[in-house]
């Protein structure tokens, strides 16, 4: 099935020389069970307020949304930036989408930061050890040549 | 309601790399002790499956930020802004505490780091220290140190080989175990910067080379050179931390009564005497634990924090300069850089967080700092220890983050990187402190740490001072590609990994003016608590503190039974 998080997640880690998209790796599972698992609820997260919004870096996410709201807060500006949903985008749309993301020229702060949370689950979800559900067979350890992997 | 319990000897707030080594010590003198441990019970079958990137990124045995947390503001004018998750220290919870998670390197502090600032001042004269800077000598020195550094090391058996660091202090003799085998990576930086004159030496550190039996009768086998260290307990107790060495020695004893589970959010007294500690179970229930004598052995901000909370000592106010609980607060600053070879595997799979390189030509004083500006030095290094593929996907400066450019790049670079750090010291200035904070407030309604923190110019040009040094070595190895050290950021980021090195908050020294504790971690206002940890140095150095913590804590033990002796 694919969903805008999982169109989002193969425009991240598109299937390359071989190797297989989020999706085929499984590793859009793992994003999904990240999200609706204890990380994407903000546990381990101090949430009391008040949230303010710093008027300077260094102070990493204080926005009252959690995780899993602040993805879900990018996928609908995305969507609605494309005029549609994501999933019946093209790659080169896509691609030209996120790059205005990255560029500054669509999106706000709590959009790119979800966004660069996005990424980072997606290479968990790609490169961690299969037993979280990603990396399927350890399919993308082999492709990098990673030697370890020793449990 | 408050369960009370009877009195016991001593209660020991925190069971990690201090709060075992006074129970060790304590229980082998004969003492009755209480340990308090907020985090959960564990052995060593608790940690098995430890190879796993993801546990250290989920930060599943770091303190839980959901509960209890520090806040940080840049200066004194703004709000603080809740840490609302771990990110550039991660200080441990459970059995153990972070002497699981940290890397093992276990380096003595250089005879100079104890009396920095009359060294300084002596050097290039007063002037040279910034204006603001508090920066105040030890109280005692490194020879003062060395017996306890001596006792810590054979305990541990602590690998190195004396002499091969020309910068370090004196020592009784070599270390109890040979260095550790080498590993690719750390060798092509070693060989790098030896030619460029300077000082490689395998890092003294915790991890076994070979099966060691310690003067205690504690035996722990060789490490496998698995790499899973920092951030990940050891599966097989190679890496020395608490629950390999001095937790069997007070378990033996049967007078060491640990409690897990159990947070301690006051130390109670009258008269300038403490009497004991409260604490709430994993139910939320309180319990009140009476000793005649109390350590805080919490780390650095629950020592701290506890203190304030309690109302014991008098807090330091920035504005006059008076009282000494959060002055001098601390930390370390860091900057990575990293050789790129196309054409070459560096078998970054295989290693140890204490398999390292170090060079300590740009340490302390090392180098002569007439007219460069700043004060303080810091190690460089390079270190085989693994982060699995994960983390140790560093990528060539312009990587895209995404798309083909990015996968391709994960694939061409893996394992083709070798990773060096600059790692210097940060001085401690007026208004840079541990509080209370107005605010935010943990699970149970005290206020949170409060810790005013950012980089000032002094250290700016010490991190641009190492980084550029550090560049050298880099392309000295003749790699494809060099990714060149950054400068600092704008403000200090509390989301990025620098390392679990704070110190201050409740300093020694011997004057009872400008110190929290002597020079054997007794509170001066308080003739039966001990505050023990990272919090007593006056600064940080540009080496790693826990050896010299360890030391403080065998110092602190011997001062301990003196004192139940004579009690
Ligand atoms: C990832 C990592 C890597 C590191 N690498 C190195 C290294 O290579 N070299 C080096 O020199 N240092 C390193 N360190 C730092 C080193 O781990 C610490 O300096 C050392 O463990 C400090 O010992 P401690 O006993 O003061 O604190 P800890 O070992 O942290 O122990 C404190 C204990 O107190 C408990 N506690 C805290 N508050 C309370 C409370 N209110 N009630 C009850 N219990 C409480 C905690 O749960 C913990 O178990 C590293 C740290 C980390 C996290």
């Amino acid at each position: 099935m694919t969903d805008d998080l999982a169109a989002l997640a193969d425009t991240i880690f598109p299937a390359t020389d071989g190797l297989g998209s989020a999706s085929d790796l499984g590793a859009v599972d793992y994003v999904r069970a990240t999200l609706d698992g204890p990380l994407g609820r903000g546990e381990h997260c101090y949430a009391a307020g008040p949230h303010r919004s710093p008027d300077h870096g260094g102070h990493g996410w204080q926005w009252a949304d959690t995780p899993a709201q602040g993805l879900a807060h990018l996928l609908t500006m995305l969507a609605d930036a494309a005029g549609g949903p994501l999933c019946t985008l093209d790659d080169t749309a896509r691609t030209a989408l996120l790059t205005d993301l990255d560029e500054g020229r669509i999106g706000d702060p709590l959009a790119r930061a979800a966004f660069a949370l996005l990424c980072t689950w997606v290479l968990e979800g790609a490169l961690s050890d299969p037993r979280h559900g990603g990396n399927a067979g350890g399919a993308a350890w082999r492709w990098i040549g990673y030697a370890g992997g020793v449990r | 309601m408050t369960r009370e319990h009877p009195g016991t000897d001593v209660v020991v707030v925190g069971c990690g790399w201090v709060g075992g080594i006074v129970a060790a010590e304590l229980t082998k003198a004969g003492a009755d002790v209480v340990v308090l441990e907020r985090g959960p019970w564990r052995d060593r079958e608790a940690v098995a499956g430890s190879h796993d990137e993801m546990l250290p990124r989920r930060l599943v045995h770091t303190q839980d930020t959901a509960v209890d947390t520090w806040t940080l503001r840049h200066d004194g004018s703004e709000p603080a802004l809740p840490i609302r998750r771990a990110g550039a220290w991660t200080p441990g919870t459970g059995v153990g505490g972070s002497s699981m998670l940290y890397g093992g390197v276990l380096q003595r502090l250089q005879p100079h780091d104890f009396v920095a600032r009359s060294a300084l001042t002596g050097r290039y004269g007063a002037d040279a220290i910034p204006a603001d800077s508090t920066l105040a000598d030890w109280g005692i020195t490194y020879d003062d140190l060395a017996p306890d550094y001596d006792r810590f090391e054979l305990m541990a058996g602590v690998s190195g080989r004396a002499g091969a660091n020309p910068f370090e202090g004196p020592r009784s003799g070599e270390y109890p175990m040979p260095p550790l085998p080498p590993t690719p990576g750390p060798t092509l930086f070693a060989e790098a910067a030896r030619r460029l004159g300077m000082h490689p030496f395998p890092v003294p550190n915790g991890t076994l080379p070979l099966p060691y039996t310690n003067p205690d009768g504690v035996s722990r086998p060789a490490c496998t050179r698995c790499g899973y260290c920092i951030g990940t307990p050891c599966e097989i107790g190679a890496k020395a931390d608490a629950l390999a060495t001095v937790l069997p020695v007070a378990f033996r004893s049967g007078r060491m009564d640990l409690r897990c589970d159990s947070t301690v959010f006051r130390v109670t007294h009258r008269d300038g005497r403490a009497d004991g500690v409260l604490y709430r179970d994993a139910d939320g229930e309180v319990h009140h634990q009476r000793g005649r004598v109390v350590v805080l052995a919490g780390y650095t901000f629950t020592n701290v924090r506890l203190l304030l909370l309690s109302r014991l000592g008098t807090p330091y106010d920035p504005a006059t300069g008076t009282g000494t609980v959060g002055a001098n607060y601390s930390y370390n600053l860091l900057t990575t850089g990293a050789a790129f070879f196309a054409d070459r595997r560096i078998a970054s799979h295989i290693g140890a967080g204490g398999a390292a390189e170090y060079v300590a030509d740009l340490n302390a004083d090392n180098v002569d700092h007439t007219g460069l500006g700043f004060v303080g030095g810091g190690l460089l290094w390079s270190a085989a220890h693994v982060t699995g593929p994960i983390g140790g996907a560093i990528l060539p400066p312009g990587t895209p983050r995404w798309g083909t450019g990015f996968t391709r790049a994960l694939r061409q670079w893996h394992d083709r990187v070798v990773l060096g750090v600059g790692h210097g010291e940060v001085l401690p200035y007026r208004d840079h402190t541990i509080d209370l904070d107005p605010v935010y407030r943990d699970a149970w309604g005290d206020p949170l740490a409060r810790i005013t923190f950012d980089w000032k110019p002094n250290e700016r040009a010490l991190h641009r001072f190492l980084g550029s040094r550090l560049s050298e070595v880099l392309h000295e190895m003749a790699p494809t590609l060099v990714s060149e050290p950054s400068d600092l950021e704008p403000h200090f980021d509390t989301t990025r990994y620098q390392s679990t090195h704070n110190t201050g908050g409740a300093i020694m020294g011997d004057d009872p003016a400008r110190s929290t504790v002597d020079t054997r971690m007794r509170m001066w206002e308080n003739e039966n608590v001990w505050v023990v940890g990272g919090s007593a140095f006056p600064q940080s150095a540009g080496t790693g503190p826990t050896a010299t913590i360890c030391a403080l804590a065998y110092r602190a033990s011997d001062a301990i039974r003196e004192h139940l002796g004579a009690a």
